[in-house]
């Protein structure tokens, strides 16, 4: 089910409505953090990712259309910002995000887990050490409600090569998971 | 672990904001959001629309404007029909006979509610929150009944070049089948929506220059709203129903029997750039005080309607000059609502005042044109090339002039009055004097008003619900009233008076015809309570009206009205 009254909220907002613009805002903050914070591992970054999505979205609003969902369209947005973020900070030679060590994985700090369990810090973990592409898809898919041929748009490539990256990159969490419990 | 598992574990990967974050993100929407120019909101209106539509004068110009802005809302769609793809959805539209719907002009919370019953070529209108309005529009002749029960007024008016229409239920259909004929139209289906609470499928329809939603029973398929953007105009349709029985007298174009009729006739080709122009002027001498409208769209034309209603009310103006008035805005409207999507505009007018030669209000390129007319704010018309094309003003510019060229200062309350005087068997008069204020000072706290006698004593003020405080002056019959700090419906100012203060010459009590402030509109009412011991020269009833004037200028004192004599 998509989420209620999207459409209506944002045309609400489109003609200066403030109250229902928050509505959306307070509907989509903790999603695109979590993919944002998916993507990266750092809070730090997810949060000006986030925040950079909502004040562009605010600043296109009055000229805006929207096409499909909004919320695949903000997570779209988040997912492109989160590129550019991994990008600038390749270009510096920081540390890359594709090690599970950049991924914070103890403390609450300003953002955190919902919920909290070892398996869920391990799966964290997990994702933060697949090849981006691959924690992208299923970030998208899962918290994003993106279809495979939206992601495939997404990330320029055929809709199999989704669906692959899909499937390999739930193999390794699912390898991880096991091995795990199994020890 | 099952693959189903590894799912439902990763969506559980969701991350939660503190409120730190939550009020940094906020902060800079805050930001971001300060610098849009959304529309204005209308988030007033509907008292005022009661005041307005209490004024059978003003209730045609505005009931034209509403025709112009919902009937011909969709016109541009009127092509061929073509064969239907949306053809369950829009099966209810394409067989029913007759819709029940509420239509909104403007945003969806504060807009102008209209509710419709259609039956073939024929609509029955109605203002949501007004009583006494109907308009019956009938699409193959043209012409539109505007009925006041209360005051038994009809305007009879002929709408002059509007498209053959022969069916409104023809007319909707085509409105969705036709759009998939014109060029650069997209349909997106939109499955597994809420709206409101119900959970609906839908369409969105993006053609050049807006978009449409049209949203439906996911069971039956029925449509149960409609939303059209186009530019800068809104139009909801929701709460249809169809196949509603209605009986034909509903929609009888014939003018009922003891009404006042009026005939106009609007030209829906006469949206001409000198009628646009004819209505800034008109609005900045009636309406804004020498200032051009905030907004000429027309939902904000809507919006503002309560306020031209007050300004024509107050302004001395015979009603066929008000009528006139409203007719010439209707063709200023019509030049925005049909000039639309053809070419870009750009208003530039608000807190520009009329006169002001400097400062272009409206510049547009009109279809075809290589260049653009600019029109300043004396109302002349310069064609200018586009990379001479002047700018908008931002809102420290604007008021930065509005600051360098300030309005004359507005130092005293001015309004309209209606007197009700009740003539009581103790001897004592009680008079409710209800007065509409139409200017006065800006963020002015307290209304002084002073009594027609000084033996006047006033007893209560009502404003709405509320009753606000009042304080005796340094004159008897002098009072200050602190002024609500909304605006208010008319204040009602209860006093009362011994019999013995009015002046009695010839036989004949002598009533002073005096506002409590300067008006531009006073009314007298007269009840003759049982056992008074009075009794009127010239009416035989216990209740009468007998003085009634508007004046150019605003005025306290206007005579007396001596018709009044002791029968005891």
């Amino acid at each position: 089910m998509r989420t209620a009254d999207d459409h209506k909220l944002l045309r609400q907002s489109k003609q200066g409505d403030r109250a229902a613009f928050e509505t959306l805002y307070a509907r989509y903050l903790d999603c695109l953090l979590s993919i944002a914070m998916n993507l990266l591992g750092d809070a730090a970054a997810a949060e000006d990712v986030v925040q950079e999505v909502f004040v562009k979205f605010t600043e296109s609003l009055p000229h805006f259309t929207l096409r499909g969902s909004l919320k695949g369209y903000l997570a779209t947005c988040a997912a492109n910002r989160a590129r550019d973020v991994l990008r600038q900070r390749q270009r510096r030679q920081d540390r890359t995000l594709d090690a599970a060590e950049g991924v914070p994985d103890g403390g609450r700090g300003p953002i955190d887990l919902a919920e909290s369990s070892e398996q869920l810090l391990l799966l964290r973990k997990g994702l933060g050490a697949l090849p981006y592409e691959q924690r992208e898809v299923i970030t998208l898919r899962h918290h994003g409600g993106l279809k495979f041929k939206e992601i495939a748009a997404l990330q320029e490539t055929a809709i199999q090569t989704v669906q692959s990256r899909y499937a390999y990159g739930m193999e390794k969490l699912r390898v991880l998971l096991n091995g795990e419990v199994a020890q | 672990m099952t693959q189903e598992n590894l799912e439902k574990l990763i969506e559980q990967l969701r991350y939660e904001s503190s409120p730190q974050v939550k009020e940094r993100v906020r902060g800079a929407i805050d930001r971001a959001w300060n610098q849009q120019n959304f529309g204005q909101d209308s988030k007033e209106t509907l008292p005022l629309w009661r005041i307005v539509m209490n004024s059978p004068k003003t209730k045609f110009a505005i009931a034209a404007v509403l025709v112009i802005a919902v009937v011909l809302g969709v016109l541009p769609f009127l092509k061929q029909a073509a064969p239907p793809t949306f053809a369950e959805v829009i099966s209810p539209l394409m067989h029913a006979e007759t819709v029940v719907l509420t239509i909104i002009v403007g945003p969806e919370d504060s807009g102008a509610e209209i509710q419709d019953r259609i039956k073939g070529n024929r609509i029955r209108r109605t203002v949501k929150g007004i009583q006494e309005n109907i308009s019956i529009i009938d699409l193959e002749t043209s012409q539109v009944l505007a009925l006041d029960p209360g005051s038994k007024t009809a305007v009879f008016m002929e709408l002059e070049n509007l498209p053959k229409i022969p069916n409104y239920m023809e007319h909707l259909r085509n409105i969705i089948t036709v759009l998939e004929e014109t060029e650069g139209v997209t349909i997106e289906y939109l499955e597994q929506h809420q709206l409101d609470g119900q959970r609906v499928l839908g369409y969105h329809v993006t053609y050049p220059g807006g978009e449409i939603y049209i949203w439906a029973d996911p069971v039956t398929y029925a449509p149960v709203q409609i939303d059209q953007y186009e530019g800068q105009m809104t139009i909801l349709c929701k709460d249809m129903q169809f196949d509603v029985p209605m009986e034909e007298a509903l929609f009888s174009m014939e003018v009922p029997e003891g009404y006042t009729r009026q005939d106009v006739s609007l030209d829906l080709r006469s949206g001409t750039e000198e009628n646009f122009i004819k209505g800034l002027r008109l609005w900045a001498e009636h309406v804004g005080d020498g200032y051009f409208p905030e907004d000429v769209r027309v939902e904000a034309f809507i919006k503002n309607a309560p306020m031209l209603g007050q300004k024509l009310e107050a302004s001395g103006l015979s009603d066929q000059e008000q009528t006139e008035i409203g007719m010439a805005l209707s063709r200023h409207l019509l030049f925005i609502r049909f000039f639309r999507g053809e070419g870009e505009w750009v208003y530039n007018g608000r807190d520009i005042q009329y006169g002001d030669a400097e400062t272009p209000v409206f510049w547009y390129k009109p279809r075809g044109s290589q260049t653009w007319r600019v029109i300043y704010g004396d109302l002349r018309v310069e064609d200018t090339a586009e990379e001479d094309l002047p700018t908008l003003m931002t809102d420290e510019e604007r008021a930065a002039h509005k600051q360098a060229y300030p309005a004359p200062e507005i130092t005293t309350f001015t309004g309209t009055e209606k007197a009700v005087w009740h003539f009581g068997p103790d001897g004592r008069i009680e008079v409710h004097s209800e007065v509409t204020i139409v200017s006065g000072p800006e963020d002015a706290e307290i209304l002084p008003i002073t009594l027609p006698y000084a033996e006047g004593v006033l007893k209560q003020v009502l404003a709405g619900d509320t009753e606000p405080a009042f304080d005796a002056g340094q004159e008897a019959g002098q009072y200050t009233i602190a002024l609500p700090a909304e605006p208010i419906d008319p204040l009602t100012c209860i006093w009362s008076l011994p019999l013995d203060a009015v002046d009695i010459k010839d036989g004949n009590y002598h009533v002073r015809l005096q506002g409590l402030i300067p008006v531009t509109g006073f009314k007298l009412q007269v009840i003759l309570e049982p056992g008074c011991g009075l009794t009127s020269t010239f009416f035989t009833e216990a209740s009468f009206e007998p003085f009634k004037a508007t004046f150019p200028e605003p005025k306290t004192s206007f005579g007396t009205w001596h018709g009044l004599q002791d029968a005891r």
